[in-house]
């Protein structure tokens, strides 16, 4: 079974088409990197998959189950409300620029969703926090606002937040790209724990060496399509295509 | 001098009574009243969307004066006759929950969208993204505006003087002529800036309350 699973997905915006028929399918703890340039359409993608976003064709199932599919008049048709939510909910997303709730404690933050759309009990929200603060390294910052933060330390509190909803799936868009380069280890960091903790997971990046020592398979995106993909050491060291082949070597001399 | 004072004292401070009834009462429904009007106003429904335009438009665009005048002397015509005072309350509900409206609406657009993102994955429905994320920062940005408009608010009551409600203006009105003086005037003057100075002060508070994770 795929934790998640994308067929032929297209996505436009206006005239322009910005996902031109991607299919992707994730196994339960598979980590898999998204690289491409900017503007290919790696954002859209995972906007697509935790339903920011509308495709415009194709599928979406999380965990067997349809977020979208296509009906036999080619038109798309998404589950109703309240189902929909409650897939949604089984996928986390980290964004770039962290969208941490600057009115609420670090605490509150991470337990602000729990309670409110899991309805799970305070003490047992605030346990668990509690628990994910320690994982990521911020026990101590649990009563601070975000403003106090560091831009490293939103983004681990925003991880914390997405993992207080034990999705199944956690989505990061570019994580440290808003952080200062001395910055980014913590982060990535706490991302390699959660790999070796078996989380599934989609990430968007530009860390060329962190993308091939975590992931399990690396997809290259280029305008709007999947260009290539496989296992890190094949795509880095000896990619198929002409496209790849000049990404990789563009931002690895950078 | 203070005994002339003292014995006005007893009126004026029964007209400032009126005004601060028609105060609170504006404030109490006016604000709620904004509030829903700016979520009609933002709404995807064009005809609700733009219905309250037009009728913030209105009453934006028009004297309240003018207003209070129409609700008192103005609805008997079409078969609508209100006592003094619901009447002067309503035109200022009205007239008040039109520019509350406005500034609710600045508030909630000025909250970033990422905000209503950030929600939405967690698995917020609208409501809950509007009551627990959007309108907690957006009522720290709007109380500077809010605060201005409930001083205007105390100064505006006045108004109501012109249909015959006996708030302090009147009263005082009533003295000068009465005894003709100019005391009172200063003593009117005195209790106005002691209600929005005391209006000040609150929203300060509220302010520093508001603002505390900045
Ligand atoms: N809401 C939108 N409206 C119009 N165009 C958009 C929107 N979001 C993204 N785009 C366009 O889609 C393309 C892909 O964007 P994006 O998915 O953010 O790329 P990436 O994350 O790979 O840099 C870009 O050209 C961008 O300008
Ligand atoms: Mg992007």
């Amino acid at each position: 079974m795929y934790v998640i699973e994308a067929n032929n997905i297209h996505k436009r915006f206006g005239s322009f088409e910005v996902l031109k028929g991607i299919s992707l399918a994730v196994r339960e703890g598979e980590v898999v990197a998204v690289i491409g340039p900017s503007g290919s359409g790696k954002s859209t993608l995972l906007r697509c998959l935790c339903n920011l976003d509308m495709i415009d064709k194709g599928s979406i199932y999380i965990e067997n189950e349809p977020m979208a599919h296509e009906t036999g008049s080619g038109s798309v048709r998404y589950a109703p409300d309240k189902q929909l939510r409650k897939l949604c909910r089984k996928t986390g997303m980290v964004f770039q620029n962290f969208n941490l709730f600057p009115h609420r404690t670090v605490l509150q933050n991470i337990t602000e969703a729990p309670i409110a759309v899991a309805k799970v009990g305070r003490r047992e929200a605030e346990d668990y926090a509690l628990y994910l603060l320690e994982k990521v390294g911020l026990s101590d910052k649990k009563d601070v606002y975000p403003s106090r933060l560091s831009g490293g330390q939103k983004q681990r509190v925003a991880i914390a937040r997405a993992l207080a909803m034990k999705p199944r799936i956690v989505l990061f868009d570019e994580p440290t790209s808003a952080l200062d380069p001395e910055l980014t280890g913590e982060v990535l960091n706490v991302i390699r724990d959660l790999a070796r903790d078996n989380m599934t997971m989609i990430i968007v990046t530009h860390e060329m060496g962190f993308a091939r020592e975590v992931a399990d398979r690396v997809i290259f995106m280029d305008e709007g399509e999947i260009v290539e993909e496989g296992v890190p050491s094949a795509i880095f060291t000896a990619p198929r295509m002409k496209r790849t082949e000049s990404f990789i070597g563009k931002v690895i001399c950078l | 001098m203070t005994e002339y004072i003292f014995s006005i004292l007893p009126s004026l401070l029964g007209g400032t009574l009126v005004t601060l009834e028609i105060f609170v009462i504006t404030i109490m429904c006016s604000l709620p009243l904004g509030l829903v009007l700016a979520f009609c106003r933002i709404s995807r429904y064009k005809v609700l969307s733009k219905s309250v335009g037009i009728y913030i438009w209105l009453l934006r665009g028009t004297p309240l004066l003018l207003q209070l005048f129409f609700v008192y002397y103005g609805l008997p015509y079409f078969g609508i006759t209100l006592d003094r005072m619901p009447a002067a309350c309503i035109a200022f509900v009205l007239n008040y929950a039109a520019y509350f409206a406005e500034i609710f609406r600045g508030g909630i657009q000025s909250i970033d969208k990422g905000q209503y993102e950030g929600a939405k994955v967690l698995g917020f429905t609208y409501l809950q993204t509007m009551f627990r994320i959007i309108l907690p920062q957006s009522a720290r940005r709007v109380l500077a505006p809010v605060s201005n408009e409930a001083i205007t608010l105390v100064k505006d009551t006045a108004l109501v003087y012109a249909i015959g409600v006996g708030e302090l203006l009147r009263a005082t009105k009533i003295a000068v002529s009465r005894d003709a003086v100019t005391t009172p005037f200063l003593v009117a003057a005195a209790f106005y800036l002691v209600m929005t100075f005391a209006l000040t002060k609150l929203f300060e508070l509220l302010e520093e309350r508001f603002g505390a994770y900045e």
